[in-house]
């Protein structure tokens, strides 16, 4: 066996066992024919090509799983969250509310306390690009987080980071389409995405209403994942009858959506007590909350692995 | 078919248009049907092939070894020939509606 021949086996390796049973020795042979056809080169495009695909067999993240439809459900709906979560962090979150807060900013970005504004509107202008030119999406979103971790690292080292509890659920209400399998839609859904995407942000925002006349310019940034966390029991409410209704009708890819896109709030909100110097108590459902959400990604990835019908080769392995 | 097919899908099932043919004979068809612009990669194409035999467009029709290599061939099924007639005629209305257009404009003789 050639050196060419050992790379091949040692990239399918990527795929999950029964896979390899089934497809392993044809896709070898196809890569070794398409290989001799380019003079015996292994280009390194195929083998990027071949790992990416082994790794969306084996996670589940194909056209046709579960987790592949649920995350292409979810992929814009989360960059109308992610947008409109930026433009709430907009409003209430960097802006100087007092004297006070203005003066125990040491660095300032701007008229921000943090670089902040910049990654929301990141954000803001990549879901309006992702709707506008839909095949670019995967890549509108990879830029929104990639300017988005760049900006965290500028802003740690200038003393001007945002808020990174708000900054990471913005970056992973973008991962799901960043993740999407499916690149091209047969059909377009702008209307429903925008609209799943507000009923995702109106839902939450319903559980903030007590907090509401404590808001105001400036306060989000320094209160607002308090308020998340505070507010799960509210927010588990919300989550779970969705939910109940998503089973009722049997919409189990938009069941999977809401498990993707609930992931960053209940995350958040259970792990940020953890992180406050003071003694904050984490609110007494966080446990049950992050153990369901736990249990429900599980189910998605478990309910999506690869289980391939057909029989491996008679030939296979000679 | 209702569902718009997208390219890259249409020109797999194009090419398995006059008979059967194993992964790399499709890469080769596929390049051939679309004058070069297209080039599958192996994994993109198995890809696809797990999907189109999901919706039972395309079947496994018999495999072989040859220099210890094996080939497993693939070929249409009644409803991908259905699906891929409904496509190309969809196309060539397209095509034609827009070449006449064009002509109409005088910007093609």
């Amino acid at each position: 066996m050639t050196t060419r021949d050992n790379r091949v086996q040692s990239l399918i390796k990527f795929d999950p066992r029964r896979y390899r049973e089934i497809r392993g020795d044809e896709v070898i042979a196809t890569v070794l024919d398409v290989s001799d056809g380019d003079g015996g080169h292994l280009r390194l495009g195929t083998q990027i090509d071949l790992i990416l695909r082994g790794l969306q067999v084996r996670f589940g993240v194909t056209g046709e799983s579960l987790l592949g439809r649920s995350l292409n459900r979810a992929a814009m709906p989360g960059m109308v969250m992610a947008a409109n979560f930026g433009l709430l962090l907009f409003i209430f979150g960097d802006i100087p509310r007092s004297s006070w807060m203005a003066q125990t900013s040491i660095n300032r970005f701007g008229w921000f306390v943090s670089i902040g504004p910049f990654i929301y509107l990141v954000w803001i202008v990549g879901t309006i690009a992702a709707f506008e030119w839909p095949t670019l999406r995967r890549s509108i979103a990879l830029l929104c987080v990639g300017l988005s971790a760049v900006a965290m690292v500028v802003g740690k080292l200038n003393q001007i980071s945002p808020n990174f509890w708000q900054v990471s659920i913005l970056i992973s209400l973008g991962m799901p389409c960043v993740l999407d399998p499916v690149l091209i839609q047969a059909k377009r859904r702008v209307l429903k995405d925008i609209g799943v995407g507000l009923f995702g942000c109106l839902a939450l925002l319903c559980t903030f209403l007590p907090d509401l006349p404590k808001f105001n310019l400036g306060s989000f940034y320094w209160f607002g994942t308090y308020y998340i966390s505070h507010e799960l029991p509210r927010i588990d409410l919300v989550f779970i009858l969705i939910a109940i209704g998503l089973t009722m009708i049997k919409r189990w890819e938009w069941l999977g959506a809401m498990i993707i896109l609930s992931g960053p709030i209940v995350v958040v909100a259970v792990i940020y007590p953890f992180s406050l110097t003071w003694n904050a108590s984490s609110p007494k459902v966080a446990l049950p909350s992050i153990l369901i959400w736990i249990f429900g990604a599980i189910l998605l990835v478990f309910k999506s692995r690869f289980r391939g019908t057909s029989e491996p080769s008679a030939f296979a392995g000679r | 078919m209702t569902k718009e097919m997208r390219g890259p899908t249409y020109l797999v099932l194009a090419t398995l248009a006059d008979g059967r043919k194993h992964g790399y004979g499709i890469i080769q068809g596929v390049s051939e049907v679309s004058g070069g612009t297209t080039t599958l990669k192996a994994g993109t194409l198995y890809a696809m092939l797990d999907r189109l035999e999901t919706e039972g467009l395309i079947l496994g029709d018999g495999e072989e070894v040859i220099d210890g290599r094996l080939r497993r061939y693939y070929k249409l099924t009644p409803d991908g020939t259905t699906a891929l007639a409904e496509e190309s005629k969809q196309r060539l209305r397209v095509s034609k509606e827009t070449l006449s257009r064009l002509r109409l404009s005088g910007d093609v003789a």
